[in-house]
């Protein structure tokens, strides 16, 4: 029987440890190393972008090693859960969208304001006065235009580097749009409706994220001019372009604007030679700028800890790093410092004006950052695209949206 | 992470094991532990009762299943009890909650509008799957020729994976650009909004859903096939028509058959999620399938303790329809070892 004891005390030792407790591990011997891992998201090119950008930081660091984990889809979930199991990579990357979400289970950080190009690019990795994580992209929007189509209308081309109001877009627009069903050439792509909301002023929250503000006069004003254009057929509804790429269109001279026109979309577009096109700011104050960081893990610590430090300073602020964002003609964001912000310039031909990229980088808005952004504005959403004709609803926009911002304010103190 | 786990795996990775393999060392371990467990109880078994060699052997023979079952089924519904009795975010230490969100969940009229679409979904497609697949096995079972052809048309559809599917009918019932809305367009009706119309959204999915009947016409069809000939045989001999055969035979034959298609087509429907994922709820959530609220709350909202509360009831949902189906199919299900059975008693 004695044989017995010792596998029996093993079983019931490691049984014990077994049973469920939230105290971190140790990870001792692993602290030690400067060996770190990173987790991203994005498509085979922004991948490229985030691996050079680890190849270029362990070929200036020797001695330290970056294992990258591409995360392809559904990459919050995955974070959450590989957070929940303790399992996280010491580096993840975050967009200012979900930074509030993420933040309790990111270490501080310290950021300089004073090494990018405008103030809100480091503030929108701010959440509760804290910074939480290192901002490395910027993705500004811009809007490109038809040239052809504003020829053969007789509409001069908008400036370069001043944005069009609401109104002269909604003007040109109608110029633009002509033809029949099927064959139908619009003057606008579909309309964003929370990127012309900040086109036109207005915000999702208000400043502080205290409440929701799409139901105010702006948001509701602005709801009706995104309903007036579908109506008037100048730009397609959700159900003209469920299923339907909308650069195909562009490409094929049914859309004489597309003003979803972000960083990663420059390399679709660089294929089409006709119709030709050129870039230009979004209307009104233009659409929100995502800018997405570096979290450290809270549970790294020791020689890791270090290693990830250096490797978010690396990405965030050295040119060799921030060059890397562009591979090829596709970019995964616009550098965000000075020495490197041109480089996307530098992709296609001057004509394409590529510079607008930095113009709208110069002054993008960021919105604030929710815990619960996804539940939160995906509930508002629905509502909008279920009861208006932001979606495929009938009801009134000034009835609707002032019920459904309640509702959100709500969502928003719970 | 637990820290018996944590420790384990940083011993793991000072001895050198690759990163990738390092999570598996716990796992191994805790096998290694788990046998030595059966193996002391078989011992002592052994010792205990010499004649109990069978039945040990058994034991040892089952444990590899019984271990996978109890650490990958039994476990984790036994965790997410728990995780149900508390609130949850998955970044944050879960905090007790109690009952709180069971009654959250008996308050929320999502959850009630979740429970009116996917019920409404089953009540409705389960007898059409049925008596499609049903019709079609009739229909396939003649012996003619190019019959195996038809056969594997039909089925075809059933190995196309549920987001392949759904998407693919997204553009068949796309109203502007829809194959269903051009055709109705030839005779001169001008088509629904399908899934953008929240009256049409559910029968456009109820439609959908009958594309993939292959699987239980395959099982029907292998029924007929099994019916003997002498039944048919005797019928006709006793006067029955091919209506009194179908009554009197086919169908008692195959209600066994029926009875199970008929179950795992509640189970399945009661389920269904890839039509709501897909068509985010759908307008005004006509298509908010429970599975889909439930994935909502765990994985968008990360209320992962709500999210499990409402797996739990599901759960005792589908524990009561399928206990009441096979509770009313004793009246209607003709098994006919049970008659042999009862026939010996007598």
């Amino acid at each position: 029987m004695k044989k017995l004891l010792l596998p029996t005390a093993i079983a019931v030792l490691l049984a014990a440890g077994c049973a469920t407790g939230n105290a971190p591990a140790s990870n001792k011997a692993a602290d030690n190393s400067g060996e770190i891992s990173f987790s991203f998201w994005g498509t085979n090119s922004e991948a490229a972008s985030l691996k050079a950008i680890a190849a270029a930081f362990e070929k200036a660091n020797p001695g330290t090693k970056v294992t990258t984990n591409w995360i392809q889809a559904d990459y919050e979930q995955k974070l959450q859960t590989s957070i929940a199991a303790g399992t996280q990579s010491t580096v993840m990357e975050i967009s200012n969208t979900s930074l509030a979400g993420f933040a309790p289970s990111f270490a501080e950080q310290t950021v300089d304001p004073g090494k990018y190009v405008q103030p809100n690019i480091s503030a929108a990795m701010q959440y509760q006065d804290k910074y939480y994580a290192m901002p490395f992209a910027a993705k500004p929007k811009v809007m490109a235009i038809n040239t052809d189509a504003f020829k053969a209308a007789g509409v001069p081309l908008p400036s370069a580097t001043t944005p069009l109001t609401l109104d002269a877009f909604k003007t040109i627009a109608a110029k633009l749009s002509h033809g029949d069903g099927k064959a139908r050439v619009y003057g606008s792509s579909n309309l964003w409706y929370r990127g012309w909301l900040t086109a036109a002023g207005g915000g999702y929250y208000n400043a502080d994220a205290t409440a929701c503000t799409f139901g105010d006069g702006t948001g509701v004003q602005t709801a009706q001019y995104v309903v007036d254009m579908q109506k008037n057929r100048y730009s397609p509804t959700s159900t003209d372009v469920q299923g339907q790429d909308q650069a195909q269109w562009f490409a094929a001279g049914r859309l004489g604007t597309f003003s979803d026109f972000g960083p990663w979309t420059v390399a679709d577009f660089a294929k089409i030679s006709k119709p030709n096109w050129t870039l230009v700011p979004v209307p009104g104050k233009g659409f929100p700028m995502e800018v997405d960081g570096l979290g450290i893990a809270k549970n790294a610590s020791g020689k890791k800890l270090e290693t990830a430090k250096k490797f978010v300073e690396f990405a965030s602020t050295q040119q060799v790093a921030q060059d890397q964002l562009i591979q090829g003609n596709t970019a995964l964001g616009v550098p965000i410092i000075a020495a490197s912000t041109p480089t996307l310039e530098k992709v296609l031909p001057a004509e394409r004006n590529l510079a607008a990229f930095t113009t709208a980088l110069k002054s993008g808005e960021v919105g604030p950052s929710v815990a619960k952004e996804a539940q939160i504005s995906g509930d508002a959403e629905k509502g909008m695209n279920s009861y208006t004709a932001l979606g495929t609803g009938k009801d009134d926009v000034a009835k609707i949206l002032p019920q459904l911002a309640e509702k959100c304010t709500q969502a928003l103190k719970k | 992470m637990n820290p018996t786990i944590g420790l384990i795996r940083d011993w793991a990775a000072s001895w050198g094991v690759p990163a990738a393999l390092v999570p598996l060392v716990p796992f191994l371990l805790l096998l290694i532990v788990l046998y030595a467990v059966i193996g002391l109880a078989a011992y002592g078994a052994q010792r205990r009762w010499p004649r109990a060699d069978k039945t040990i052997a058994f034991w040892l023979f089952v444990s590899p299943w019984l271990i996978g079952f109890c650490l990958f089924t039994v476990g984790p519904m036994a965790s997410s009890v728990y995780v149900s009795l508390t609130s949850w975010d998955l970044i944050t230490p879960p905090q007790f909650v109690g009952l709180a969100n069971y009654s959250e969940a008996f308050q929320d009229p999502q959850v009630g509008q979740a429970l009116k679409v996917t019920l409404l979904y089953a009540v409705i497609s389960v007898p059409l799957q049925t008596a499609l697949a049903f019709l079609v096995a009739l229909l396939l079972n003649s012996e003619l020729w190019g019959m195996r052809f038809f056969r594997t048309i039909w089925y075809l559809p059933s190995l196309v994976s549920g987001v392949a599917q759904m998407v693919l009918f997204l553009w068949v019932f796309n109203p502007q650009y829809g194959l269903a809305n051009d055709v109705l367009a030839h005779f001169g009706i001008q088509g629904p909004g399908w899934f953008n119309d929240s009256s049409w959204a559910l029968p456009t999915v109820i439609l959908m859903s009958l594309w993939t009947v292959g699987g239980a016409m395959v099982i029907y069809l292998a029924g007929l096939k099994d019916v003997p000939t002498n039944l048919y045989e005797a019928a006709a001999l006793d006067g029955a028509g091919p209506v009194r055969q179908f009554w009197h035979v086919t169908l008692p034959q195959l209600s066994p058959i029926i009875l199970f298609n008929v179950l795992t087509g509640i189970i399945g429907s009661l389920q269904i999620f890839t039509q709501g994922f897909i068509a985010k709820g759908g307008p005004k959530d006509s298509l908010l399938f429970f599975v889909y609220y439930l994935y909502d709350n765990a994985f968008q909202n990360f209320r992962m303790g709500y999210a499990s509360a409402l797996a739990w009831i599901l759960f005792v949902v589908i524990l009561a329809l399928t206990a009441v189906t096979l509770r009313g199919s004793a009246f209607a299900v003709y098994y006919e070892t049970e008659m042999t059975r009862k026939r010996r008693r007598r």
